[in-house]
């Protein structure tokens, strides 16, 4: 049977704990209003880090813990990362990418040091790696994918240059 | 983190490093509305305090897997909230620690 213990703060708006405790495994759910149920596997380390996977649904929320603690899985904790490091991560040399997007690898290695970017273009770098690329806008209580940029019509033109994925 | 001689400070101080840290390891920027899903890590907010049953001049501030107690004095300790083993404490500027 699983143990629970309930933290909540003293004043209303802050965060309310859930430890719960199932044989040796264990998770935590931090609920904050209009932030939803984070959680963790534990033991977890780092004095501040946040929730490793965010629910705004109570239901799912719970859903996923039950899963965690019957099935002995962890949660996944965010991944953030740079394009050279995503590009890395995949053992994809620059000259690669270059290759698929029929640019020159100096091009790519500027486009790597970029802090902006247009969107179609990063759509294109994510394609060439293999992967594809989801918009998300988050709100205080809602979370939705934007769609926009996924509309051929509203692609940019890019005459004669079509990229393709790396080959592995 | 130099001691401190009230809660205030010692929650300040506590605040200030952790993201004093936070901005040499990561590039995210600090956000506490994004706290809970940008990656980055953040120090206890105000509104997570809890009071301690039988010692008034203490309160106790929540994260994901510590217990940080603070007292009036300005002394800090953190605990393991799984285990309560004391990962870390400070003394006050008096001198004094959480317990007294």
């Amino acid at each position: 049977m699983a143990e629970f213990e309930v933290d909540v703060p003293d004043k209303l708006g802050g965060s309310g704990w859930l430890d719960v405790q199932l044989e040796q495994k264990s998770v935590v759910v931090e609920w904050r209003a209009g932030k939803g149920f984070g959680i963790s596997s534990t033991p977890t380390e780092g004095l501040g880090e946040g929730p490793d996977e965010v629910y705004r649904d109570a239901a799912q929320a719970a859903k996923r813990v039950v899963e965690l603690l019957t099935k002995n899985l962890r949660t996944k904790p965010p991944l953030e990362i740079a394009l050279a490091k995503l590009r890395g991560k995949l053992h994809i040399s620059q000259e690669d990418l270059a290759d698929a997007l029929n640019l020159r690898q100096a091009s790519v290695s500027k486009m790597e040091r970029r802090s902006d970017m247009r969107v179609s273009t990063l759509g294109k770098v994510v394609r060439a790696l293999g992967g594809d690329l989801e918009i998300r806008a988050r709100f205080p209580d809602f979370e939705v994918k934007i769609t926009q940029f996924d509309k051929p019509g509203n692609r940019n033109q890019d005459r004669g240059r079509r990229s393709r994925p790396v080959a592995r | 983190m130099p001691p401190a001689s009230s809660f205030e400070e010692a929650f300040v101080t506590l605040s200030t490093t952790l993201n004093e840290v936070e901005d040499e390891m990561t590039s995210i920027p600090h956000n506490p509305a994004n706290w809970q899903s940008d990656g980055r890590m953040y120090p206890p907010q105000k509104d997570s305090i809890r009071a301690v049953p039988d010692y008034p001049h203490v309160v106790r501030l929540r994260t994901k897997g510590h217990n940080i107690f603070i007292a009036e004095n300005g002394s800090i300790e953190v605990r393991q909230v799984r285990s309560g083993a004391v990962l870390f404490s400070k003394p006050g500027l008096d001198g004094k620690g959480v317990w007294k």
